[in-house]
C-alpha cells in the first residue's frame, strides 16, 4: 500500500498529540513508502515518535520493520545521552568559574515538554550565557579542549551583536553557545534580560540543570520553527504544538514577552503552521486564533524572508539586522566588522576581501531585484 | 545493632544517564564511560530500583509482574545487582527503609 507522503509525515510528526487532526492510515506501507519514512525521521530527528507509533500499534509492521525501528531509536537516544554527558561536562567547566546558563532547545525541550524524553531525539546542545560571558565562556571550554567552529568577524562581534558560537568538544560533539535565541533581525530586537528572569529546572544525572521557563522557552521553539530552515521541519513545529497544547502555557505572557522582544510576526508564524501542520482545532489554544488573525507589518514581513526565502544567506539576515541595532555608533561598528573583518574570519572562505564584498552584495540585493 | 542500620538498600545511581528504547533501556553510568542495555525483566528492575530496596523487597516487586519462583529470583537478582553496581548503574547502601 502506497502512503501519501506529506500526511504520513505530519502523522508521525504529530503522534500523541492531542487534538491533532492527523493520523497514521491503516495497514502496512509497501517497502518504498516505509523506506522513505525511515530516511525521514532519522534526517528530521523524530526517530523517537516513529518508535513510539510502532509501540503503540499505531503503525502496523512485523517483526524485521520493528526491529529496524529500535535500531534506529537506540542509536537516536544514545546519541543523545552522549550529548548530555557533554553538557553536563560543559556545565562543569562553566560553573566553578561564575558563568551562569540555561539548557535550550532539544535537551530541556525533551525533558521538560514531553512525557518522556525518549520521544524527542536532538544532535547538539545549545546553551545560553548572559552576553558578558560569552567570551569568557568560550574560553574556558577551550581551556578543556573544545574548539571554535567559526572565527568571528571581529573580537567581540558575537557578544555584541551575534546569536553565539559552535564548539566542537573533544568527542567531536556540538555545543552552541548562544546569547541570544537566533541571528539577524529578530535576534537582536529580543529582551535579553527576560530570559535570565525566570527559569524552570529539571534533574540530569544528579544535577539540578536550568532552562527557560515555559513561556519563554515556548517563544524559543517559535522562533527556531519559524526562522530556522526555509521549509518548516515538522520536528520544531511539534515542539510549538506540544508546548501550546500543554496546561499551563500562559497565553497572555507570551503575548506580551512577543510583543516586548517585537516576534508577533514570528510566533504568529510559528503558530499558524504547527496548526496547520497537525491540524489543530482553532478552539484547542487562543494563540491559535490570533496567530489566523494575525496581519504582520510590512516591515516585519521584509524581515520575514530572509530567514524564509530559499536561499537565504548570512548576508542578507546580517544586512537586515542593521535596523535593528540601535543608535549609530553600534551601527557603524556592525558594519565596520562585517565589511573589515580580521583575517582570519576570511581566509578559507573567500578569495579575497573584495570577492567577499561582491558576493555578499549579490545575497542582500537578491531578493530585492525579485519580482 | 547500630541504631539507623539496616539490611543492604540498592538503588539507581544518580550519576546515570539513560533512556527507554523500543525493546528496552539503553544506560550511561557518565564515571564510567560504557553504555550498556537492560532488556526483559531488566528494565522491569530498572523501574523498581527507581526507590531503595532490598533484594526481597525487589524480588517481591519483580514476582508481582512476571511469574516465577520466589527463592529462584531472589538467588538470580544479587548477582544482577552485583553487576550493575561494577557497571556504576546502581548504588547500595545500609540504611532503615526511606
Amino acid at each position: 500500500m502506497s502512503w501519501p507522503w506529506p500526511e504520513l509525515a505530519r502523522a508521525v510528526a504529530g503522534h500523541g498529540l492531542p487534538q491533532a487532526g492527523v493520523a497514521l492510515p491503516v495497514g502496512a506501507p509497501d517497502d518504498p513508502a516505509w523506506d522513505q519514512l525511515c530516511r525521514w525521521a532519522v534526517a528530521q530527528r523524530l526517530s523517537g515518535l516513529l518508535a513510539a507509533a510502532v509501540v503503540d500499534g499505531a503503525l502496523d509492521v512485523d517483526d524485521d520493520r520493528r526491529a529496524q525501528v529500535a535500531r534506529m531509536h537506540r542509536s537516536a537516544m544514545v546519541g543523545a545521552i552522549a550529548l548530555e554527558r557533554a553538557m553536563l561536562r560543559a556545565v562543569d567547566v562553566l560553573v566553578p568559574v561564575g558563568i551562569d546558563y540555561r539548557v535550550l532547545k532539544g535537551t530541556a525541550v525533551a525533558h521538560l515538554d514531553y512525557a518522556d524524553p525518549s520521544l524527542r531525539s536532538y544532535g547538539d546542545v545549545d546553551l545560553l550565557v548572559r552576553s558578558e560571558d560569552l567570551d569568557a565562556a568560550i574560553a574556558a571550554l577551550e581551556g578543556v579542549g573544545h574548539v571554535r567552529r567559526f572565527p568571528e568577524p571581529r573580537p567581540g562581534f558575537q557578544r555584541r551583536f551575534g546569536k553565539g558560537n559552535c564548539l566542537v568538544t573533544p568527542e567531536k560533539m556540538e555545543i552552541d553557545l548562544h546569547r541570544s535565541l537566533a541571528m539577524g533581525p529578530f535576534g537582536l530586537t529580543i529582551v535579553l534580560d527576560d530570559l535570565w528572569a525566570r527559569r524552570s529546572t529539571f534533574v540530569l544525572a544528579g544535577v539540578e540543570v536550568p532552562a527557560l521557563a515555559l513561556e519563554e522557552r515556548f517563544l524559543h521553539a517559535c522562533i527556531h520553527a519559524a526562522l530556522g530552515d526555509p521549509i518548516p521541519r515538522l520536528s520544531p513545529l511539534r515542539d510549538v504544538a506540544q508546548m501550546l497544547l500543554a496546561p499551563g502555557l500562559d497565553g497572555e505572557k507570551v503575548r506580551e514577552l512577543s510583543a516586548t522582544w517585537r516576534i508577533d510576526a514570528v510566533v504568529a508564524r510559528a503558530v499558524g503552521l504547527a496548526g496547520g501542520a497537525f491540524e489543530l482545532p482553532s478552539g484547542a489554544h487562543p494563540l491559535l486564533e490570533w496567530a489566523r488573525r494575525f496581519e504582520p507589518a510590512a516591515r516585519d514581513r521584509r524581515s520575514l524572508r530572509v530567514y524564509t526565502d530559499p536561499g537565504q544567506t548570512y548576508a542578507a539576515k546580517s544586512f537586515a539586522a542593521l535596523r535593528a541595532i540601535p543608535g549609530i555608533a553600534s551601527k557603524v561598528a556592525y558594519l565596520r566588522a562585517l565589511l573589515f573583518p580580521a583575517r582570519s574570519y576570511v581566509a578559507g572562505r573567500h578569495a579575497g576581501r573584495l570577492r567577499r564584498w561582491g558576493r555578499g552584495l549579490a545575497q542582500v540585493l537578491r531578493p530585492r531585484l525579485r519580482p | 545493632m547500630t541504631p539507623g542500620a539496616g539490611p543492604r538498600r540498592y538503588v539507581r545511581s544518580e550519576r546515570v544517564l539513560w533512556r527507554r528504547t523500543v525493546d528496552g533501556v539503553v544506560v550511561l553510568p557518565i564515571d564510567h564511560g560504557d553504555y550498556f542495555d537492560l532488556t526483559g525483566t531488566g528494565v522491569a528492575l530498572w523501574e523498581v530500583l527507581a526507590m531503595p530496596r532490598t533484594v526481597d523487597e525487589a524480588a517481591a516487586e519483580l514476582l508481582s509482574r512476571f511469574d516465577g519462583a520466589p527463592e529462584a529470583v531472589v538467588a538470580d537478582l544479587a548477582p544482577v545487582l552485583e553487576d550493575l553496581i561494577r557497571r556504576g548503574a546502581v548504588t547500595a547502601g545500609d540504611g532503615p527503609e526511606p
